[in-house]
Protein backbone atom coordinates (compact mmCIF):
# COMPACT_ATOMS: atom_id res chain seq x y z
CA UNK A 1 0.00 0.00 0.00
CA UNK A 2 1.05 3.55 -0.63
CA UNK A 3 0.41 6.12 2.10
CA UNK A 4 0.69 9.83 1.42
CA UNK A 5 1.26 11.96 4.52
CA UNK A 6 0.38 15.66 4.37
CA UNK A 7 2.68 17.75 6.48
CA UNK A 8 3.18 21.36 7.35
CA UNK A 9 5.76 23.30 9.28
CA UNK A 10 4.60 25.54 12.10
CA UNK A 11 6.25 28.03 14.45
CA UNK A 12 6.59 26.76 18.01
CA UNK A 13 3.41 27.93 19.70
CA UNK A 14 4.96 29.18 22.91
CA UNK A 15 7.31 31.49 21.04
CA UNK A 16 4.71 33.25 18.93
CA UNK A 17 3.92 36.85 19.85
CA UNK A 18 1.92 39.60 18.24
CA UNK A 19 3.62 42.90 17.49
CA UNK A 20 1.49 45.32 19.54
CA UNK A 21 1.91 48.12 16.98
CA UNK A 22 1.71 46.48 13.56
CA UNK A 23 -0.63 43.68 14.73
CA UNK A 24 1.36 41.16 12.76
CA UNK A 25 3.07 38.03 14.03
CA UNK A 26 6.68 38.48 15.03
CA UNK A 27 8.58 35.81 13.10
CA UNK A 28 12.14 36.74 13.95
CA UNK A 29 13.79 34.36 16.35
CA UNK A 30 10.87 31.97 16.38
CA UNK A 31 11.82 28.33 15.88
CA UNK A 32 9.87 26.11 13.51
CA UNK A 33 8.97 22.47 13.83
CA UNK A 34 7.02 19.83 11.95
CA UNK A 35 3.42 20.44 13.01
CA UNK A 36 3.04 18.16 16.06
CA UNK A 37 -0.07 16.30 14.89
CA UNK A 38 1.50 15.77 11.43
CA UNK A 39 4.45 14.12 13.12
CA UNK A 40 2.02 11.72 14.78
CA UNK A 41 0.45 11.12 11.33
CA UNK A 42 3.87 10.35 9.88
CA UNK A 43 4.66 8.00 12.77
CA UNK A 44 1.35 6.18 12.25
CA UNK A 45 2.22 5.73 8.56
CA UNK A 46 5.74 4.53 9.39
CA UNK A 47 4.36 1.97 11.84
CA UNK A 48 2.20 0.55 9.04
CA UNK A 49 5.28 0.57 6.82
CA UNK A 50 7.21 -1.42 9.45
CA UNK A 51 4.41 -3.95 9.67
CA UNK A 52 3.18 -4.29 6.09
CA UNK A 53 5.94 -2.78 3.98
CA UNK A 54 3.87 0.20 2.82
CA UNK A 55 5.44 2.97 0.79
CA UNK A 56 5.27 6.39 2.45
CA UNK A 57 5.38 9.70 0.59
CA UNK A 58 5.31 13.02 2.39
CA UNK A 59 3.90 16.16 0.77
CA UNK A 60 3.64 19.69 2.05
CA UNK A 61 2.69 23.06 0.60
CA UNK A 62 5.02 25.78 1.76
CA UNK A 63 8.05 27.96 1.10
CA UNK A 64 11.52 26.57 0.19
CA UNK A 65 12.66 27.00 3.82
CA UNK A 66 10.61 23.90 4.61
CA UNK A 67 13.16 21.73 2.80
CA UNK A 68 15.04 20.56 5.94
CA UNK A 69 11.76 19.49 7.57
CA UNK A 70 10.69 17.52 4.50
CA UNK A 71 14.10 15.86 4.58
CA UNK A 72 13.72 15.16 8.28
CA UNK A 73 10.58 13.18 7.43
CA UNK A 74 12.62 11.10 4.99
CA UNK A 75 15.31 10.58 7.61
CA UNK A 76 12.57 9.34 9.95
CA UNK A 77 11.63 6.72 7.39
CA UNK A 78 9.48 8.19 4.60
CA UNK A 79 10.42 6.92 1.12
CA UNK A 80 9.94 10.18 -0.69
CA UNK A 81 9.04 13.81 -0.09
CA UNK A 82 7.51 16.41 -2.37
CA UNK A 83 7.36 20.11 -1.56
CA UNK A 84 4.67 22.13 -3.30
CA UNK A 85 6.20 25.53 -3.50
CA UNK A 86 5.30 28.54 -5.57
CA UNK A 87 4.81 32.22 -4.86
CA UNK A 88 1.29 31.85 -6.22
CA UNK A 89 0.41 29.45 -3.36
CA UNK A 90 1.03 32.09 -0.67
CA UNK A 91 -1.78 33.49 1.45
CA UNK A 92 -4.02 30.45 0.97
CA UNK A 93 -6.95 29.71 3.26
CA UNK A 94 -7.87 26.09 4.05
CA UNK A 95 -9.91 25.76 0.85
CA UNK A 96 -7.11 26.89 -1.48
CA UNK A 97 -4.56 24.84 0.50
CA UNK A 98 -6.67 21.69 0.25
CA UNK A 99 -7.11 22.21 -3.48
CA UNK A 100 -3.36 22.34 -4.10
CA UNK A 101 -2.69 19.32 -1.89
CA UNK A 102 -5.52 17.33 -3.50
CA UNK A 103 -4.29 18.18 -6.99
CA UNK A 104 -0.76 17.07 -6.14
CA UNK A 105 -2.09 13.84 -4.62
CA UNK A 106 -4.06 13.18 -7.80
CA UNK A 107 -0.86 13.71 -9.78
CA UNK A 108 1.00 11.21 -7.59
CA UNK A 109 -1.86 8.90 -8.41
CA UNK A 110 -1.25 5.42 -7.01
CA UNK A 111 -2.23 6.02 -3.37
CA UNK A 112 -4.31 3.92 -0.97
CA UNK A 113 -4.36 6.07 2.12
CA UNK A 114 -3.81 9.72 2.93
CA UNK A 115 -2.79 10.66 6.45
CA UNK A 116 -3.07 14.20 7.82
CA UNK A 117 -2.59 15.52 11.34
CA UNK A 118 -5.95 16.26 13.01
CA UNK A 119 -5.16 19.97 13.00
CA UNK A 120 -2.24 22.37 12.88
CA UNK A 121 -0.86 24.00 15.98
CA UNK A 122 -1.01 27.48 14.42
CA UNK A 123 -4.38 27.90 12.71
CA UNK A 124 -5.89 24.78 14.26
CA UNK A 125 -8.80 24.53 11.84
CA UNK A 126 -8.77 20.80 11.11
CA UNK A 127 -10.56 21.66 7.84
CA UNK A 128 -7.87 20.59 5.43
CA UNK A 129 -8.32 16.81 5.85
CA UNK A 130 -12.06 16.68 5.02
CA UNK A 131 -11.60 19.24 2.23
CA UNK A 132 -8.86 17.17 0.57
CA UNK A 133 -11.05 14.06 0.81
CA UNK A 134 -13.95 15.88 -0.83
CA UNK A 135 -11.77 17.20 -3.67
CA UNK A 136 -10.55 13.67 -4.32
CA UNK A 137 -14.03 12.18 -3.94
CA UNK A 138 -12.87 9.66 -1.34
CA UNK A 139 -14.18 8.84 2.16
CA UNK A 140 -12.59 10.30 5.28
CA UNK A 141 -12.09 9.11 8.84
CA UNK A 142 -11.24 12.04 11.08
CA UNK A 143 -9.76 12.16 14.62
CA UNK A 144 -8.21 8.71 14.49
CA UNK A 145 -5.94 7.45 17.26
CA UNK A 146 -5.41 3.89 16.06
CA UNK A 147 -5.25 2.42 12.56
CA UNK A 148 -4.77 -1.07 11.20
CA UNK A 149 -4.86 -2.75 7.82
CA UNK A 150 -6.92 -5.94 7.90
CA UNK A 151 -7.29 -7.97 4.70
CA UNK A 152 -6.76 -4.90 2.59
CA UNK A 153 -9.34 -2.87 4.49
CA UNK A 154 -8.60 0.06 6.76
CA UNK A 155 -9.82 -0.20 10.33
CA UNK A 156 -9.59 2.79 12.64
CA UNK A 157 -10.63 4.04 16.04
CA UNK A 158 -12.26 7.45 15.77
CA UNK A 159 -12.40 9.52 18.95
CA UNK A 160 -15.60 11.45 19.54
CA UNK A 161 -17.00 13.44 22.42
CA UNK A 162 -18.26 10.92 24.96
CA UNK A 163 -16.78 7.83 23.36
CA UNK A 164 -15.34 6.38 20.20
CA UNK A 165 -16.20 4.45 17.07
CA UNK A 166 -14.43 1.55 15.43
CA UNK A 167 -14.89 2.03 11.71
CA UNK A 168 -13.84 0.35 8.49
CA UNK A 169 -13.42 1.54 4.94
CA UNK A 170 -11.95 0.29 1.71
CA UNK A 171 -9.03 2.25 0.31
CA UNK A 172 -8.57 4.84 -1.00
CA UNK A 173 -9.44 6.67 2.22
CA UNK A 174 -8.17 9.73 4.06
CA UNK A 175 -7.48 9.66 7.81
CA UNK A 176 -6.77 12.54 10.15
CA UNK A 177 -4.57 11.38 13.00
CA UNK A 178 -4.81 12.65 16.55
CA UNK A 179 -2.06 14.66 18.12
CA UNK A 180 -0.32 12.66 20.87
CA UNK A 181 -1.62 9.22 19.82
CA UNK A 182 1.88 7.79 19.39
CA UNK A 183 5.51 8.73 20.03
CA UNK A 184 7.19 9.89 16.83
CA UNK A 185 10.56 8.22 16.25
CA UNK A 186 13.86 10.00 15.92
CA UNK A 187 15.57 10.14 12.53
CA UNK A 188 17.52 7.03 11.71
CA UNK A 189 21.28 7.59 11.50
CA UNK A 190 21.72 5.69 8.23
CA UNK A 191 18.75 7.32 6.59
CA UNK A 192 20.01 10.68 7.70
CA UNK A 193 23.25 10.02 5.87
CA UNK A 194 21.31 8.97 2.78
CA UNK A 195 19.28 12.18 2.97
CA UNK A 196 22.40 14.32 3.35
CA UNK A 197 24.30 12.65 0.51
CA UNK A 198 21.87 11.35 -2.04
CA UNK A 199 18.23 12.22 -1.51
CA UNK A 200 16.86 15.01 -3.66
CA UNK A 201 13.65 16.71 -2.65
CA UNK A 202 11.09 16.99 -5.45
CA UNK A 203 9.63 20.47 -5.79
CA UNK A 204 6.45 21.12 -7.73
CA UNK A 205 5.23 24.59 -8.57
CA UNK A 206 2.00 25.86 -10.08
CA UNK A 207 3.09 24.86 -13.60
CA UNK A 208 3.52 21.26 -12.47
CA UNK A 209 -0.05 21.03 -11.27
CA UNK A 210 -3.27 21.12 -13.23
CA UNK A 211 -4.46 24.35 -11.62
CA UNK A 212 -5.03 27.97 -12.60
CA UNK A 213 -3.53 30.87 -10.74
CA UNK A 214 -7.01 32.06 -9.70
CA UNK A 215 -7.61 28.78 -7.88
CA UNK A 216 -4.64 28.93 -5.54
CA UNK A 217 -3.12 31.12 -2.84
CA UNK A 218 -4.80 34.32 -1.78
CA UNK A 219 -6.71 34.56 -5.08
CA UNK A 220 -8.24 31.13 -4.63
CA UNK A 221 -9.23 31.78 -1.02
CA UNK A 222 -12.79 32.31 0.15
CA UNK A 223 -11.99 33.65 3.58
CA UNK A 224 -9.66 36.44 4.61
CA UNK A 225 -8.15 37.66 7.83
CA UNK A 226 -9.24 41.22 8.59
CA UNK A 227 -7.05 41.75 11.62
CA UNK A 228 -5.18 39.92 14.36
CA UNK A 229 -5.90 40.55 18.01
CA UNK A 230 -3.94 39.46 21.00
CA UNK A 231 -6.12 37.34 23.24
CA UNK A 232 -6.02 38.15 26.87
CA UNK A 233 -5.35 34.64 28.02
CA UNK A 234 -5.54 36.15 31.43
CA UNK A 235 -2.30 37.09 33.12
CA UNK A 236 -3.19 37.33 36.77
CA UNK A 237 -1.97 38.70 40.06
CA UNK A 238 0.24 35.71 40.82
CA UNK A 239 0.21 36.16 44.57
CA UNK A 240 2.90 33.83 45.90
CA UNK A 241 2.02 31.31 48.56
CA UNK A 242 5.13 30.30 50.46
CA UNK A 243 6.17 28.51 53.62
CA UNK A 244 6.67 24.93 54.69
CA UNK A 245 4.54 22.33 52.92
CA UNK A 246 2.25 22.30 55.92
CA UNK A 247 1.85 26.07 55.90
CA UNK A 248 1.23 26.10 52.16
CA UNK A 249 -1.47 23.43 52.53
CA UNK A 250 -3.05 25.49 55.33
CA UNK A 251 -3.12 28.64 53.17
CA UNK A 252 -4.56 26.81 50.18
CA UNK A 253 -7.21 25.29 52.41
CA UNK A 254 -8.25 28.77 53.56
CA UNK A 255 -8.65 29.87 49.95
CA UNK A 256 -10.70 26.85 48.90
CA UNK A 257 -12.74 26.50 52.10
CA UNK A 258 -15.75 28.54 50.87
CA UNK A 259 -16.07 26.28 47.82
CA UNK A 260 -15.92 22.91 49.55
CA UNK A 261 -19.10 20.92 49.07
CA UNK A 262 -20.09 18.38 51.63
CA UNK B 1 -28.30 44.06 1.59
CA UNK B 2 -28.32 41.30 -0.98
CA UNK B 3 -31.61 39.53 -0.43
CA UNK B 4 -30.65 36.52 -2.50
CA UNK B 5 -29.08 34.87 0.53
CA UNK B 6 -31.10 34.94 3.71
CA UNK B 7 -31.36 33.22 7.03
CA UNK B 8 -28.92 32.40 9.78
CA UNK B 9 -28.73 28.63 9.72
CA UNK B 10 -27.50 26.39 12.45
CA UNK B 11 -26.59 22.77 11.83
CA UNK B 12 -28.16 20.98 14.78
CA UNK B 13 -26.02 18.02 15.73
CA UNK B 14 -27.84 15.01 17.02
CA UNK B 15 -26.60 11.82 18.61
CA UNK B 16 -29.23 9.15 18.75
CA UNK B 17 -32.40 10.81 20.00
CA UNK B 18 -30.63 13.74 21.60
CA UNK B 19 -29.54 17.15 20.49
CA UNK B 20 -25.89 17.85 21.20
CA UNK B 21 -25.86 20.69 23.71
CA UNK B 22 -23.36 22.85 21.86
CA UNK B 23 -25.76 23.13 18.91
CA UNK B 24 -28.13 25.02 21.19
CA UNK B 25 -25.34 27.36 22.30
CA UNK B 26 -24.69 28.16 18.65
CA UNK B 27 -28.42 28.68 18.16
CA UNK B 28 -28.50 31.24 20.97
CA UNK B 29 -25.75 33.21 19.28
CA UNK B 30 -27.47 32.85 15.89
CA UNK B 31 -30.59 34.43 17.41
CA UNK B 32 -28.59 37.44 18.55
CA UNK B 33 -26.83 37.86 15.17
CA UNK B 34 -30.05 37.46 13.24
CA UNK B 35 -31.89 40.04 15.38
CA UNK B 36 -29.03 42.46 14.89
CA UNK B 37 -29.43 42.68 11.10
CA UNK B 38 -33.06 41.60 10.78
CA UNK B 39 -33.06 38.03 9.54
CA UNK B 40 -34.48 34.74 10.76
CA UNK B 41 -32.91 31.71 12.44
CA UNK B 42 -33.24 28.31 10.81
CA UNK B 43 -32.25 25.02 12.44
CA UNK B 44 -31.28 22.12 10.20
CA UNK B 45 -31.90 18.62 11.50
CA UNK B 46 -30.94 15.44 9.69
CA UNK B 47 -31.98 11.94 10.73
CA UNK B 48 -34.00 8.86 9.90
CA UNK B 49 -37.34 9.64 11.57
CA UNK B 50 -39.13 11.16 14.50
CA UNK B 51 -37.29 14.48 14.35
CA UNK B 52 -40.34 16.66 15.06
CA UNK B 53 -39.93 16.41 18.81
CA UNK B 54 -36.34 17.53 18.59
CA UNK B 55 -37.42 20.30 16.24
CA UNK B 56 -39.75 21.66 18.96
CA UNK B 57 -36.82 21.83 21.37
CA UNK B 58 -34.80 23.73 18.80
CA UNK B 59 -37.61 26.22 18.30
CA UNK B 60 -37.90 26.77 22.05
CA UNK B 61 -34.20 27.61 22.09
CA UNK B 62 -34.49 30.36 19.51
CA UNK B 63 -35.18 29.05 15.99
CA UNK B 64 -37.92 30.51 13.75
CA UNK B 65 -37.95 27.62 11.35
CA UNK B 66 -36.65 24.08 11.11
CA UNK B 67 -35.74 22.16 7.99
CA UNK B 68 -35.91 18.42 8.50
CA UNK B 69 -34.42 15.87 6.18
CA UNK B 70 -35.51 12.31 6.96
CA UNK B 71 -33.94 9.30 5.32
CA UNK B 72 -32.97 5.91 6.80
CA UNK B 73 -29.43 6.52 5.52
CA UNK B 74 -29.19 9.48 7.90
CA UNK B 75 -29.89 7.49 11.08
CA UNK B 76 -26.40 8.17 12.46
CA UNK B 77 -23.80 10.67 11.36
CA UNK B 78 -21.76 9.63 8.38
CA UNK B 79 -19.78 12.10 6.28
CA UNK B 80 -20.85 11.17 2.76
CA UNK B 81 -24.68 11.14 3.08
CA UNK B 82 -24.78 14.01 5.61
CA UNK B 83 -22.59 16.30 3.55
CA UNK B 84 -24.59 15.54 0.43
CA UNK B 85 -27.94 16.22 2.15
CA UNK B 86 -26.73 19.48 3.66
CA UNK B 87 -25.11 20.65 0.42
CA UNK B 88 -28.39 20.12 -1.42
CA UNK B 89 -30.31 22.09 1.22
CA UNK B 90 -27.82 24.95 0.93
CA UNK B 91 -28.14 25.00 -2.84
CA UNK B 92 -31.95 24.95 -2.62
CA UNK B 93 -32.42 27.67 0.00
CA UNK B 94 -29.26 29.82 -0.09
CA UNK B 95 -28.70 30.85 3.53
CA UNK B 96 -26.68 33.96 4.33
CA UNK B 97 -24.87 32.39 7.27
CA UNK B 98 -24.36 28.77 8.26
CA UNK B 99 -22.97 27.90 11.69
CA UNK B 100 -21.93 24.49 13.00
CA UNK B 101 -20.91 23.44 16.49
CA UNK B 102 -17.14 22.78 16.33
CA UNK B 103 -17.57 19.27 17.64
CA UNK B 104 -15.64 16.50 15.94
CA UNK B 105 -18.50 15.57 13.65
CA UNK B 106 -19.37 19.24 13.12
CA UNK B 107 -15.84 19.91 11.90
CA UNK B 108 -15.81 16.70 9.85
CA UNK B 109 -18.94 17.91 8.06
CA UNK B 110 -18.09 21.61 7.67
CA UNK B 111 -14.68 20.95 6.09
CA UNK B 112 -16.31 18.66 3.57
CA UNK B 113 -19.04 21.19 2.69
CA UNK B 114 -16.43 23.92 2.25
CA UNK B 115 -14.73 21.94 -0.53
CA UNK B 116 -17.98 20.60 -2.01
CA UNK B 117 -19.48 24.03 -2.58
CA UNK B 118 -16.26 26.06 -2.64
CA UNK B 119 -17.20 28.09 0.41
CA UNK B 120 -15.09 29.98 2.92
CA UNK B 121 -15.16 28.59 6.45
CA UNK B 122 -13.93 30.08 9.73
CA UNK B 123 -12.80 27.53 12.29
CA UNK B 124 -13.50 27.03 16.01
CA UNK B 125 -14.73 30.56 16.42
CA UNK B 126 -14.98 32.03 19.90
CA UNK B 127 -16.36 35.42 18.92
CA UNK B 128 -18.95 36.34 16.29
CA UNK B 129 -20.46 39.60 15.12
CA UNK B 130 -22.45 40.76 12.12
CA UNK B 131 -22.66 44.07 10.27
CA UNK B 132 -25.97 45.76 9.54
CA UNK B 133 -25.94 44.26 6.07
CA UNK B 134 -25.37 40.73 7.27
CA UNK B 135 -21.62 40.34 6.85
CA UNK B 136 -20.28 37.87 9.40
CA UNK B 137 -17.13 38.66 11.36
CA UNK B 138 -15.66 35.60 13.02
CA UNK B 139 -12.97 35.39 15.70
CA UNK B 140 -10.71 32.41 15.11
CA UNK B 141 -8.23 31.57 17.85
CA UNK B 142 -4.73 30.74 16.60
CA UNK B 143 -1.55 29.45 18.17
CA UNK B 144 -3.45 27.62 20.88
CA UNK B 145 -5.48 30.70 21.74
CA UNK B 146 -2.70 33.27 22.01
CA UNK B 147 -3.95 35.28 19.10
CA UNK B 148 -7.37 35.76 17.55
CA UNK B 149 -7.77 36.37 13.83
CA UNK B 150 -10.91 38.25 12.83
CA UNK B 151 -11.96 36.62 9.57
CA UNK B 152 -14.53 37.28 6.89
CA UNK B 153 -15.90 34.94 4.24
CA UNK B 154 -15.93 36.05 0.60
CA UNK B 155 -18.61 33.56 -0.40
CA UNK B 156 -22.18 32.82 0.67
CA UNK B 157 -23.35 31.24 2.82
CA UNK B 158 -20.69 32.57 5.17
CA UNK B 159 -19.72 29.59 7.27
CA UNK B 160 -18.15 29.12 10.68
CA UNK B 161 -17.74 26.35 13.21
CA UNK B 162 -18.27 27.53 16.79
CA UNK B 163 -16.27 26.38 19.81
CA UNK B 164 -18.39 24.46 22.31
CA UNK B 165 -18.68 26.56 25.45
CA UNK B 166 -17.96 29.85 23.67
CA UNK B 167 -21.59 30.99 23.94
CA UNK B 168 -24.51 30.19 26.20
CA UNK B 169 -27.79 28.69 25.10
CA UNK B 170 -31.02 30.60 25.67
CA UNK B 171 -33.35 29.29 28.33
CA UNK B 172 -36.15 27.41 26.59
CA UNK B 173 -39.32 29.35 25.94
CA UNK B 174 -42.27 26.91 25.69
CA UNK B 175 -44.40 29.62 24.11
CA UNK B 176 -42.08 30.25 21.18
CA UNK B 177 -43.64 29.25 17.88
CA UNK B 178 -41.89 28.30 14.71
CA UNK B 179 -42.49 26.34 11.55
CA UNK B 180 -41.23 22.87 10.75
CA UNK B 181 -40.72 21.86 7.12
CA UNK B 182 -39.76 18.44 5.84
CA UNK B 183 -37.57 18.74 2.79
CA UNK B 184 -37.09 16.07 0.15
CA UNK B 185 -33.53 16.28 -1.08
CA UNK B 186 -33.73 13.21 -3.33
CA UNK B 187 -31.79 10.00 -3.16
CA UNK B 188 -28.67 10.16 -1.01
CA UNK B 189 -25.37 8.33 -1.46
CA UNK B 190 -24.59 5.52 0.98
CA UNK B 191 -21.96 5.83 3.71
CA UNK B 192 -18.51 4.66 2.59
CA UNK B 193 -17.19 4.22 6.12
CA UNK B 194 -18.87 1.47 8.15
CA UNK B 195 -19.26 1.80 11.87
CA UNK B 196 -18.33 -1.58 13.34
CA UNK B 197 -18.74 -0.57 16.95
CA UNK B 198 -19.85 2.59 18.70
CA UNK B 199 -18.75 2.91 22.30
CA UNK B 200 -20.11 5.44 24.76
CA UNK B 201 -17.97 6.40 27.69
CA UNK B 202 -20.02 8.13 30.35
CA UNK B 203 -18.11 10.78 32.21
CA UNK B 204 -19.29 13.69 34.23
CA UNK B 205 -19.59 16.85 32.10
CA UNK B 206 -16.98 19.11 33.61
CA UNK B 207 -17.75 22.12 31.44
CA UNK B 208 -20.34 23.51 33.89
CA UNK B 209 -18.38 22.76 37.07
CA UNK B 210 -18.28 25.49 39.72
CA UNK B 211 -15.05 24.23 41.22
CA UNK B 212 -12.44 21.92 39.76
CA UNK B 213 -9.10 20.26 40.45
CA UNK B 214 -7.00 20.00 37.28
CA UNK B 215 -4.06 17.63 37.05
CA UNK B 216 -1.15 17.71 34.59
CA UNK B 217 1.85 15.59 33.71
CA UNK B 218 3.60 16.82 36.84
CA UNK B 219 1.44 14.42 38.88
CA UNK B 220 1.37 11.57 36.36
CA UNK B 221 2.82 9.11 38.86
CA UNK B 222 -0.08 9.67 41.22
CA UNK B 223 -3.06 11.08 39.38
CA UNK B 224 -5.23 9.39 42.01
CA UNK B 225 -4.01 11.88 44.58
CA UNK B 226 -5.48 14.82 42.67
CA UNK B 227 -8.62 12.87 41.90
CA UNK B 228 -9.08 11.93 45.53
CA UNK B 229 -8.76 15.56 46.55
CA UNK B 230 -11.41 16.54 43.98
CA UNK B 231 -13.74 13.89 45.39
CA UNK B 232 -13.19 14.95 48.95
CA UNK B 233 -13.89 18.59 48.13
CA UNK B 234 -16.94 17.68 46.08
CA UNK B 235 -15.30 19.27 43.04
CA UNK B 236 -15.06 18.20 39.42
CA UNK B 237 -11.84 16.65 38.16
CA UNK B 238 -10.11 17.64 34.94
CA UNK B 239 -6.72 17.16 33.31
CA UNK B 240 -4.37 18.26 30.54
CA UNK B 241 -4.33 16.54 27.20
CA UNK B 242 -1.08 14.58 27.59
CA UNK B 243 -2.49 12.78 30.66
CA UNK B 244 -5.41 11.72 28.53
CA UNK B 245 -3.17 10.83 25.55
CA UNK B 246 -1.29 8.51 27.89
CA UNK B 247 -4.54 6.88 28.90
CA UNK B 248 -4.22 7.96 32.54
CA UNK B 249 -7.53 9.83 32.48
CA UNK B 250 -10.61 9.63 30.19
CA UNK B 251 -10.64 11.62 26.92
CA UNK B 252 -13.59 13.77 27.85
CA UNK B 253 -12.07 15.47 30.84
CA UNK B 254 -9.12 17.14 29.24
CA UNK B 255 -9.23 20.90 29.05
CA UNK B 256 -7.93 23.27 26.42
CA UNK B 257 -8.00 24.32 22.79
CA UNK B 258 -8.89 20.83 21.60
CA UNK B 259 -10.80 19.79 24.71
CA UNK B 260 -13.25 21.26 27.18
CA UNK B 261 -13.68 24.87 28.11
CA UNK B 262 -14.42 25.43 31.80
CA UNK B 263 -15.56 28.52 33.67
CA UNK B 264 -15.44 27.55 37.33
CA UNK B 265 -15.47 29.94 40.28
CA UNK B 266 -12.27 28.29 41.42
CA UNK B 267 -9.67 26.00 39.87
CA UNK B 268 -6.81 24.26 41.67
CA UNK B 269 -4.28 23.38 38.98
CA UNK B 270 -1.48 20.97 39.88
CA UNK B 271 1.52 19.82 37.87
CA UNK B 272 0.50 21.72 34.75
CA UNK B 273 3.03 23.77 32.76
CA UNK B 274 0.52 26.27 31.36
CA UNK B 275 0.86 25.90 27.56
CA UNK B 276 -1.34 28.22 25.48
CA UNK B 277 -3.26 25.20 24.16
CA UNK B 278 -4.24 24.42 27.74
CA UNK B 279 -4.71 27.92 29.18
CA UNK B 280 -7.30 28.92 26.59
CA UNK B 281 -9.61 26.33 28.18
CA UNK B 282 -9.43 27.74 31.71
CA UNK B 283 -8.98 31.44 31.00
CA UNK B 284 -12.59 32.01 32.06
CA UNK B 285 -12.06 30.75 35.62
CA UNK B 286 -12.75 33.31 38.33
CA UNK B 287 -9.93 32.22 40.58
CA UNK B 288 -6.90 30.09 39.77
CA UNK B 289 -4.57 28.52 42.31
CA UNK B 290 -1.63 26.57 40.94
CA UNK B 291 1.08 24.30 42.27
CA UNK B 292 4.13 23.72 40.09
CA UNK B 293 7.62 22.71 41.11
CA UNK B 294 9.28 24.84 38.44
CA UNK B 295 9.42 28.56 39.28
CA UNK B 296 9.73 29.35 35.55
CA UNK B 297 6.60 27.45 34.48
CA UNK B 298 4.20 29.76 32.58
CA UNK B 299 1.24 28.57 34.70
CA UNK B 300 2.34 30.87 37.53
CA UNK B 301 1.70 33.91 35.33
CA UNK B 302 -1.89 32.78 34.77
CA UNK B 303 -2.60 32.21 38.45
CA UNK B 304 -4.17 34.40 41.11
CA UNK B 305 -2.28 32.41 43.72
CA UNK B 306 0.73 30.31 42.91
CA UNK B 307 2.86 27.86 44.76
CA UNK B 308 6.33 26.85 43.68
CA UNK B 309 6.41 23.41 45.23
CA UNK B 310 6.01 19.67 44.96
CA UNK B 311 2.41 18.61 44.43
CA UNK B 312 3.16 15.08 45.64
CA UNK B 313 4.02 16.54 49.03
CA UNK B 314 1.45 19.35 49.25
CA UNK B 315 -1.66 17.49 48.06
CA UNK B 316 -1.53 14.85 50.83
CA UNK B 317 -1.31 17.64 53.40
CA UNK B 318 -4.38 19.35 51.98
CA UNK B 319 -6.21 16.01 51.95
CA UNK B 320 -5.28 15.48 55.56
CA UNK B 321 -6.56 18.89 56.60
CA UNK B 322 -9.84 18.60 54.71
CA UNK B 323 -10.36 15.52 56.86
C1 LIG C 1 -2.62 20.89 18.13
C2 LIG C 1 -2.40 20.82 19.60
C3 LIG C 1 -3.49 20.86 20.45
C4 LIG C 1 -3.33 20.78 21.82
N1 LIG C 1 -4.45 20.83 22.61
C5 LIG C 1 -4.29 20.76 23.96
C6 LIG C 1 -5.43 20.84 24.84
O1 LIG C 1 -6.57 21.00 24.41
N2 LIG C 1 -5.23 20.74 26.18
C7 LIG C 1 -3.98 20.57 26.70
O2 LIG C 1 -3.86 20.48 27.95
N3 LIG C 1 -2.91 20.50 25.91
C8 LIG C 1 -3.03 20.59 24.56
N4 LIG C 1 -1.92 20.51 23.77
C9 LIG C 1 -0.61 20.22 24.40
C10 LIG C 1 0.01 21.44 25.03
O3 LIG C 1 0.75 22.13 24.06
C11 LIG C 1 0.95 21.03 26.18
O4 LIG C 1 1.88 20.11 25.70
C12 LIG C 1 0.22 20.41 27.38
O5 LIG C 1 -0.83 21.26 27.82
C13 LIG C 1 1.17 20.19 28.52
O6 LIG C 1 0.55 19.42 29.53
P1 LIG C 1 1.07 19.40 31.02
O7 LIG C 1 1.12 20.79 31.52
O8 LIG C 1 0.25 18.41 31.75
O9 LIG C 1 2.51 18.74 30.87
P2 LIG C 1 3.95 19.39 30.89
O10 LIG C 1 4.06 20.49 29.92
O11 LIG C 1 4.88 18.25 30.79
O12 LIG C 1 4.06 20.04 32.32
C14 LIG C 1 4.18 19.35 33.51
C15 LIG C 1 4.48 20.36 34.58
O13 LIG C 1 4.48 19.73 35.83
C16 LIG C 1 5.48 20.32 36.63
N5 LIG C 1 5.87 19.35 37.67
C17 LIG C 1 6.67 18.26 37.55
N6 LIG C 1 6.74 17.61 38.72
C18 LIG C 1 5.98 18.28 39.59
C19 LIG C 1 5.65 18.09 40.97
N7 LIG C 1 6.14 17.07 41.65
N8 LIG C 1 4.83 18.98 41.56
C20 LIG C 1 4.33 20.04 40.85
N9 LIG C 1 4.61 20.27 39.56
C21 LIG C 1 5.41 19.38 38.93
C22 LIG C 1 6.60 20.65 35.69
O14 LIG C 1 7.37 21.71 36.22
C23 LIG C 1 5.83 21.06 34.44
O15 LIG C 1 5.63 22.45 34.38
C24 LIG C 1 -2.04 20.65 22.38
C25 LIG C 1 -0.94 20.65 21.54
C26 LIG C 1 -1.11 20.73 20.16
C27 LIG C 1 0.10 20.73 19.29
Amino acid sequence: MHIIVCMKVTPKTEQVKLDPVTKTIIREGVENEINPADKNALEAALQLKDKHGCKVTVIGMGPPIWEPYMKLAVAMGADNAILLSDRAFAGADTLATSKVLATAIRKIGDYHMIFCGEESSDAGTGHVPPSIAEFLGIPQITFVNMVEIIDGRVRARRILEGGYEIVEANPPVLLSIEYGCNTPRFPDFRRKRYVDREFKLTIWGLKDLDLKEEEVGLKGSKSIVEELREMKLGERAREKITGTEDEIAEKILKLIQPYIKK
Amino acid sequence: MSREYRGVWVYIERRGGEIVESSLEVLGKARELSDKYGDSVVGVLLGSSGLEKLAETVIQHGADKIYLVEDPILSEYSTIPYSEALARLITMFKPNILLYPATRNGRDLAGRISAKLSLGLSANTVWLDVTNDGILLAGVPGFGGNIMAVTKCLSKPQMATVRPGAFVKLSPDPNRRGSIEKIDVGELPKPRVNIIESVKIEVEDISKAEAIVIAGMGVRDNVELAKKLAEKLGWAFGATRPLSDEGLVPRDIFIGATGKTVRPKIALIVGVSGAAHFISGVAGAEKIISINIDPEAPIHTYSDYSVVGDAYKILPKILEKVG
